[in-house]
């Protein structure tokens, strides 16, 4: 199972490689061919030369006549070595570049499969665990081209075509060791590709958990700093930086064997090599410069060799991220996201029904209903924490799918598909509050096309952060840090209400909308937003009805609980 | 747009490299001198392997030579011949291994030091230092930036002593047979590091960038991702996937940009290694052909040709080796400058922990104290309190006057401007101090996972009971449940209950001090009551220190410290309850 999907994973990606890129491809492994057989051609053409020239100035040293243009073969050396270093250079930087191209593709393509995730469900892998599929491992991808396609191939070809030309002097040899080569060769590197697999994908699984780890104490610092159980805590990650050192201990020592037999089996084919060719040239069949030539050109063939183990070791991360990357990026069939925009009409009624859903516990007895319209158009729902209020939010937002709920507009229920087109004309202030690592004007508009610096000036003022944003260093284009350090609870909250108020919605949801401000405070804001209020459908979630709000006895309520 | 909000980032990130990047190469240094044996047993090793290479390739050219030249051989002494050869080339690929085994578990070693040195760093630095970075940059240190270095001292470190040792091994060789051709080897060699140098400054300072835009690149993603649903909710899907699209095109382009110079060095070595092999073997042959006469052309012969047109690419293989691993260096100089600063704070000397002073009341004392914020406002110029178990501090204020500063500041998270905070007379952020944020810590783990994280040792009933009096009996009626996972992001527990749990945890062991903000911003009354009443239990017992706007607070607090406005003045009234 394990295998078939490791196959399948990486013939998913290297066929989107090919399908964007087939020229770019075809002309990279040219590229690469002729870097290699320029460094045969180099060595081999060199030491055919010097023993020409070595036998012709023995002979013309005897006084015998001896034809032999040494200009010609001088030029071809001439010429493999500048195309040796010129296709090397422009062959590993057009690979690279076709596959980095490849990558900033494919990370679009995987952003794009996970949103529409998260549409169609909540999300269950945590988040620390996606950072890493989508930079670690979507960097590993290029190793499938660079390193494990590319080399093998080239590696590959070269010794079938060394082996093809000595061929035509000394064929029984040359064909019988070819064979055995190839077969020790490709046997070895399966055998090691097949245990190298298993370890990365262990070794990734270690950084996976360290990862999460990390991110997890950090985030609890300040509790386990303040109560001194750091130490104790970090035993774990004390346990898995000793796990990661023998795993990658385990995966180097396979590497170096592999690497050892290699050296040892180009070193065997290469004395077998020099004994063959002496061997015809006692019995006729070989020229000595021929020998030679063979002999040296070897030398290329055996540094290719030589250098697969050192690209095959990337198999293993290569493969797990491949894997897990091309479930991500595939098409899920579970989504069907392409939704019709409802058309703009106006929402001028809602009426929500919820029955029997699991987290409101008040929908269990008998059907909840709300009705927003005409002259109720304007509701406020309360209850103890835990009884569903954020829920029912939730539920009149379409951001959950359940049985239970019938949400209808206008006297039209609601179907899945109009979901994406009623949800913009929805203004929702959920819970937790987001700040975006960007700045300050990006976190206003984000969403819509750019707002008139006055109107985003607007809004803050209206929820009373116009004075701290104009001491920020860069006014509305300052960064907000990454997690929004730089903010406090009760200024990320108001931000977040800001971000709302640019936009003109049908339907106002404020779940606990003045959480972490003062008394004080929450009554401005409150009676601040009204104009933006009237007209709209608005549902108000609070813990307890305020006594000072203003205009708060025209909402109809609702209590959740006792 | 984008492009220039990227612009403002960075230019507000900008550090002085310099520096930087000489406190990383300190850090190097450091840390390869504690594995100075097996590196350098590895190099002795790959010098070994020259020293056996030069050889076998004397008794290869020598079997050449006399085979085709002078066909009347001994048939006996080529056998001998062939079994010295293939000794010579596996003890070479021997040493090899070795060469190769030794660096690399001098690298393990070195990592795995590396990784408790950082832990150690993490629990000598203030937690709020530590939180100005993402969670995600921290397990970045951990993993990627601490790996950045096994390229450096396993191969680049090595081969760039090798890069010496083993040409000179070869030249003298070579020298032996004829010095017109060793010469030649010699001054193409002393080029190549120089345009070596010069090419690789370039592309380390592009590699410094490139990694500072990987983390960044890292940073978007995680926080896009985690706010995905806000993101559909204003209808930003489109916008932020351009956004995405424009960032990583802005990262290949970087990549390109280090790589074409990467590229173009080890290209020059190449171009110098190619003409010096082919001017080799064209002065070879036309010596061996009569062409030339002059100098050591007398000497030569097929075997001594052949033996150094066969050691002339060994010459420059380490060069060749080394420029690829030039890469390694670049990038493990930009990591260790990335952790440096992070290993600064355990060069300091760790304060001896002492052995708590066994007070018979464990006392709070602030003296002198004065606390701003990180931009230098001051939020509290000069603060004297004194706590004792029993009694209960109130903060409270306006929304950014700085409470949750404070705060931090008096459980020992963030240093004071000046003055001192003391708990049973040791320094507070030595003391078991029980702080709860405004949201509070819950993990990917089971609920008996968070609810025992700082005292693991606690047994089920203990457990229970505390998920009791916080009033969340009902989240768990049997110990089996205690074992089932909550998800990350908690959503299937309110705010109130989340609060409650992270309150659970002070009940479960025992504190000096708890300190709590805003615990019950985000209740309802009765969970208010409850969390109010669980506070009335705790303070019997210990010190109390929360900042809240909750006037039902009040009926708790002993004393009242109010920071107002912007203005930051400080009043402080005591109130007697």
């Amino acid at each position: 199972m394990q295998r078939f999907n490791t196959t399948k994973a990486m013939r998913f990606w290297l066929s989107l490689f090919m399908r964007a890129n087939r020229h770019r491809l075809a002309l990279g492994a040219a590229l690469a061919i002729a870097t290699a057989l320029s460094g045969i051609a180099l060595l081999a053409l060199s030491g055919w030369f010097i023993t020409a020239t070595a036998l012709a100035g023995a002979a013309i040293a005897l006084g015998l006549v001896y034809a032999l243009d040494i200009y010609l073969p001088g030029g071809g050396i001439r010429f493999f070595a500048l195309s040796r270093t010129a296709s090397r250079y422009f062959e590993r930087l057009y690979n690279h570049d076709t596959v980095l191209g490849q990558l900033a593709r494919s990370r679009v393509a995987l952003f794009t499969g996970l949103q529409q995730l998260s549409r169609a469900q909540s999300l269950s892998s945590s988040d620390s665990d996606w950072l890493n599929r989508l930079t670690a491992e979507l960097d590993a991808l290029d190793n499938l081209y660079l390193r494990l396609l590319l080399p093998p191939l080239v590696t590959l070809l070269s010794t079938v075509l060394f082996f093809a030309i000595l061929a035509l002097w000394i064929p029984l040899f040359s064909l019988s060791t070819a064979a055995a080569l190839l077969l020790v060769l490709v046997l070895s590197c399966v055998l090691f590709l097949r245990h190298n697999i298993t370890q990365g994908a262990a070794l990734v699984g270690l950084f996976l958990a360290a990862r999460a780890e990390v991110i997890q104490q950090h985030e609890g610092m300040a509790e386990l700093s303040a109560s001194q159980s750091l130490p104790r805590y970090q035993q774990r990650l004390r346990q898995s930086s000793s796990a990661i050192q023998q795993q990658e201990q385990l995966l180097q020592q396979s590497k170096a064997r592999l690497q050892l037999l290699l050296n040892s089996l180009q070193s065997a084919v290469f004395l077998l090599l020099i004994f063959a060719l002496l061997n015809g040239f006692t019995a006729g069949t070989v020229s000595a410069p021929v020998a030679v030539m063979f002999i040296l050109g070897w030398l290329g063939v055996a540094e290719l060799i030589s250098s697969l183990p050192t690209q095959l070791g990337y198999f293993g991360k290569t493969a797990f991220s491949a894997v897990r990357l091309a479930q991500l990026a595939q098409p899920s069939d579970t989504v069907t996201a392409e939704t019709k925009a409802r058309q703009n009409d106006t929402i001028s009624s809602i009426h929500l029904s919820v029955q029997t859903h699991p987290r409101i516990a008040l929908s269990a007895e008998q059907a909840l209903n709300l009705i927003l319209q005409g002259d109720s158009d304007k509701l406020l729902v309360t209850g103890a924490s835990g009884c569903g209020k954020s829920t029912l939010a939730a539920c009149l937002a379409a951001e959950q799918a359940h049985p239970a709920i019938s949400l209808t507009l206008n006297g039209n229920e609601l179907n899945a598909a109009e979901w994406q087109g009623y949800q913009q004309q929805v203004a929702y202030l959920a819970q937790g509050n987001a700040v975006f690592a960007d700045t300050l004007r990006y976190n206003l508009q984000l969403g819509q096309n750019a707002l008139p610096e006055q109107a985003l000036w607007q809004a803050l003022a209206t929820v009373e952060l116009e004075q701290w944003a104009r001491a920020l260093p860069h006014g509305l284009d300052t960064w907000l840090g990454d997690w929004g350090q730089n903010l406090s609870g009760g200024q990320a909250r108001r931000l977040s209400l800001a971000r709302l108020l640019l936009r003109t919605p049908a339907l106002v949801i404020l779940d606990e909308p003045f959480n972490g401000l003062d008394a004080q405070m929450t009554e401005r804001i409150w009676q601040n937003i009204q104009p933006w209020l009237t007209g709209k459908l608005v549902l108000l979630i609070l813990h307890e009805k305020p006594a000072q709000f203003a205009n708060i006895d025209a909402y109809q309520q609702i209590r959740l609980s006792e | 747009m984008t492009a220039e909000q990227g612009t403002t980032a960075k230019s507000i990130a900008a550090k002085d490299s310099k520096a930087e990047h000489a406190a990383g190469l300190a850090l190097l240094n450091r840390l390869r001198q504690q594995e100075k044996t097996r590196l350098s047993l590895s190099v002795l090793a790959g010098s070994a392997a020259t020293l056996l290479l030069i050889l076998s390739w004397y008794f290869i050219a020598r079997l050449i030579q006399q085979v085709v030249l002078a066909p009347p051989i001994e048939s006996s002494a080529v056998p001998l011949q062939a079994v010295l050869i293939v000794s010579l080339l596996l003890a070479r690929n021997l040493a090899l291994y070795w060469q190769e085994q030794l660096a690399q578990t001098a690298s393990n070693t070195i990592r795995a030091s590396l990784r408790q040195q950082l832990l150690h760093a993490w629990q000598a630095t203030a937690p709020a230092t530590l939180q100005q970075r993402a969670a995600s940059s921290h397990a970045g240190h951990w993993l990627e930036d601490t790996d950045a270095l096994d390229g450096y001292i396993a191969r680049y470190f090595p081969q760039q002593q090798l890069m010496l040792l083993s040409p000179l091994l070869i030249l003298a060789a070579i020298a032996l047979s004829n010095w017109l051709v060793a010469l030649l080897l010699l001054l193409s060699a002393p080029l190549i590091p120089l345009f070596m140098s010069l090419i690789g400054m370039g592309a380390e300072h592009i590699n410094q960038q490139h990694l500072t835009q990987r983390q960044r690149l890292a940073g978007h993603f995680l926080d896009r991702l985690r706010k995905m649903t806000l993101i559909n909710r204003l209808g930003a899907a489109e916008q932020v996937k351009a956004e995405v699209a424009s960032r990583s095109e802005r990262y290949r382009q970087l990549v390109m940009k280090t790589l074409r110079l990467a590229f173009l060095s080890s290209a020059v070595l190449e171009f110098f290694a190619s003409v010096a092999i082919a001017a080799v073997a064209i002065y070879i042959g036309f010596v061996l052909f009569g062409a030339i006469n002059f100098g050591p052309a007398q000497s030569l012969t097929l075997a001594s040709g052949i033996f150094m047109l066969a050691l002339a690419p060994e010459f420059f293989q380490p060069l060749r080796q080394f420029a690829q691993s030039y890469h390694d260096r670049a990038a493990a100089i930009a990591a260790a400058a990335e952790l440096a600063p992070v290993l600064l704070p355990i060069a300091k000397a760790p304060a001896q922990i002492a052995a708590p002073a066994k007070a018979d009341s464990p006392t709070f004392v602030c003296q002198q104290l004065s606390v701003s914020t990180a931009a230098g406002n001051i939020i509290c110029p000069v603060l004297n309190l004194r706590l004792t178990p029993g009694q209960c501090l109130l903060i409270s204020g306006p929304s950014g006057a700085g409470k949750t500063t404070l705060l931090n500041t008096l459980a020992g998270l963030r240093p004071a401007s000046s003055g001192q905070v003391l708990l049973n007379q040791q320094p507070v952020n030595q003391a078991r101090v029980f702080y709860m944020p405004q949201k509070p810590w819950v993990f990917n783990g089971t609920l008996r996972e968070n609810l025992s994280v700082l005292s693991p040792d606690v047994d089920d009933n203990a457990l229970l009971s505390a998920l009791n009096t916080v009033g969340l009996a009902g989240l768990c009626a049997s110990p089996a449940e205690l074992d089932k996972p909550l998800s990350e992001r908690a959503e299937g527990l309110s705010g109130g209950q989340l609060q409650r749990l992270a309150l659970a945890r002070a009940l479960l062991s025992p504190f000096d001090i708890l300190m709590l903000d805003e615990p019950t911003a985000s209740l309802d009354l009765a969970s208010r009551l409850q969390i109010i009443a669980c506070l009335k239990q705790l303070k019997q017992r210990y010190s109390l220190i929360i900042v809240s706007h909750d006037v039902e607070l009040l009926t708790l607090a002993d004393q009242h410290l109010q920071i107002t406005s912007a203005a930051c003045e400080l009043k402080e009234c005591y109130a007697e309850v």
